[in-house]
């Protein structure tokens, strides 16, 4: 597995992280370590086992909205649909 | 500090007040010596204890039936909403931010009587083993200066071992309670998953975070158990189960009825003879009593530091996107100026520290197409595995014991470097997370220079009052 400055850069776009160029470095080195250790999981055989992703899941996914009644402390309108914020990108 | 039943007894007596003890906590909170709260607030505290004080100069002891908490001084771990103090999990990115609404575990012990003192520092987001990665400063050890006091919850931890508070919050992930309660010598449990409502909890990963108290002694964590666990439809992974907890410590205990292991994998190389020695002393003294111990594997262990630095990490880069300044928290001045939605968003996202970065990067990784299979996939059917070998394990045996942390706490500073090395540490706390049981560290004695050494009890899902009773039980005696 090839971890290089250049998949870094790219994970980094992806997850919206705008990293300096020492950052860079420093995380591609200890990603590579880190991406090997972990990739000692792939050689187990795992055919036919279910993926645990959750331990419990009782309930079911409704929408987790913020409600205006909960929403002590901002007006009621800003929580409506959809949500009021000031302005983000003039 | 003394103990909840204790305050409860000089509030009745009239030898001590909820107000009395709120000023009297007050100068070592401001003073704050340990780094250990982030925000705090006396007078909404003093309102909360006087009004702890009105309900009891009207009902005497019967009000403990219904508020077992009245009057009790607690802080949380900075990642809980609270009304009136801000919750900044520890980060610049969350600075200052007031959420509009209150967590459930907040609101259950507000009601029952609970006086909330401040906000309590952790290592950012909840990432971290040693509490050096807050955006506010590094926790010191209660009682021995310049050691880690664990983490993430190292503010709560220290805060409880140091009278800053008679219980605290904390969450735990990958041992994030139970490893700062081992390093500084206080009981940390971590129920069941599902079994405390996540609601207004901001989330690292959802998949293994759970709250839990932190307190001196087994039956004070036990006493916040039974008003923190129940069930919550505001939360989908919230099990219906009701808390049980006091009243199960009430019951009679036979150690002769006990079935007990150490897994062997858990007292591998890696582990110092010193703790190895503790470990083994405790399980000597609890044959003593008539528990019988059985030989038990859980093979997959070695794959448990792979498995939660795929998982939670993939589960965290997911649940901190929500972070991009458009709906809540600070904006930095060049976030404003920016051109694009996307340079807006990394502006803001510069506000995450490098490890809270690191672990998003990682996270991105193995979940990115091309890889998501390989990794994210792998390991969740590996954690199946480590699933089933608990539940192997418990068919020969009632509890599980085992050290929560290869070493006493370490010198800050002495792990910074080496994030690999510190992922290392959690080896014998993760597999509880992954497998969603129920572990307690409880102390059990001192290593070298008197650095607190904790035992961990581990039971089957949803064992979990069964498993304080034992750890109970354990404290009560072992010496």
């Amino acid at each position: 597995m090839k971890v290089d400055a250049e998949l870094t850069r790219k994970l980094a776009q992806l997850a919206r992280l705008r990293l300096t160029e020492a950052e860079i470095a420093e995380f591609t080195a200890q990603l590579g370590k880190i991406i090997d250790y972990v990739g000692q999981l792939q050689v187990l055989k795992v055919e036919g086992v279910e993926p645990l992703l959750y331990p419990s899941m009782v309930g079911t996914e409704d929408g987790m909205r913020l409600r205006p009644d909960e929403a002590r402390t901002i007006p009621a309108d800003a929580v409506a649909e959809p949500y009021r914020v000031p302005q983000v990108v003039s | 500090m003394k103990s909840i039943p204790e305050l409860q007894q000089d509030y009745l007596s009239g030898a001590t007040s909820p107000t009395r003890v709120v000023a009297e906590i007050f100068p070592a909170i401001r003073e704050n010596r340990l780094n250990a709260y982030l925000a705090h607030d006396e007078a909404a505290a003093l309102v909360q204890a006087r009004s702890a004080e009105a309900v009891l100069q009207a009902k005497g002891a019967s009000a403990f039936v219904d508020q077992p908490l009245l009057g009790i001084p607690y802080a949380a771990k900075d990642l809980f909403a609270t009304p009136g103090l801000p919750t900044t999990c520890a980060s610049k990115i969350l600075e200052g931010y007031l959420p509009p609404y209150t967590a459930a575990v907040i609101e259950r012990i507000e009601r029952a009587g609970g006086v909330l003192l401040g906000k309590l520092n952790m290592d950012e987001f909840a990432m971290g083993g040693s509490n050096e990665n807050s955006a506010y400063g590094p926790v010191d050890h209660p009682t021995h200066p310049g050691k880690v006091p664990g983490g993430s919850s190292g503010g709560s931890a220290a805060a409880v071992r140091a009278g800053l508070c008679a219980f605290s919050l904390g969450t735990d992930t990958g041992g994030s309670i139970r490893l700062p309660a081992s390093y500084c010598g206080v009981v940390g449990y971590k129920p069941t998953y599902g079994r405390v409502s996540r609601y207004g909890m901001t989330a690292f990963a959802s998949s293994l975070d759970q709250a839990g108290p932190l307190a001196l002694n087994v039956a004070d964590a036990a006493t916040v158990a039974d008003v923190i666990c129940g069930h919550d439809p505001r939360d989908s992974t919230s099990r219906t189960q009701g808390a049980a907890f006091t009243a199960e410590l009430k019951k009679p205990w036979d150690w002769k009825r006990v079935r007990f292991g150490v897994p062997r994998e858990y007292l591998g190389e890696g582990l110092s003879a010193e703790v190895r020695a503790q470990i083994e002393k405790a399980a000597q003294w609890l044959e003593a009593r008539g528990a019988q111990r059985v030989e038990v594997s859980l093979p997959h262990s070695k794959y448990a530091v792979a498995v939660y630095y795929i998982v939670a990490v993939s589960e965290a880069s997911s649940n901190l996107s929500r972070f991009d300044g458009v709906r809540f928290g600070p904006r930095p001045a060049e976030a404003l100026r920016a051109g694009s939605i996307e340079e807006f968003y990394a502006s803001v996202r510069t506000q995450f520290g490098p490890e809270v970065k690191r672990r998003i990067i990682l996270g991105t990784f193995s979940l990115s197409s091309g890889y998501a299979d390989q990794y994210y996939a792998q390991a969740a059917k590996v954690r199946r595995l480590m699933a089933q070998d608990f539940e192997s394990a418990f068919q020969e045996v009632d509890f599980l014991i085992s050290p929560v942390a290869p070493t006493t706490a370490y010198a800050r500073g002495s792990k910074s470097q080496d994030p690999l090395a510190m992922y290392l540490n959690d080896l014998l706390t993760i597999p509880v997370n992954l497998a969603g049981l129920p572990g307690v560290s409880v102390p059990a004695g001192t290593g070298a220079e008197g650095l607190p050494i904790g035992l961990q009890w581990i039971g089957p899902a949803l064992s979990d009052e069964r498993l304080l009773a034992a750890a109970h039980a354990f404290e009560k005696g072992f010496a």
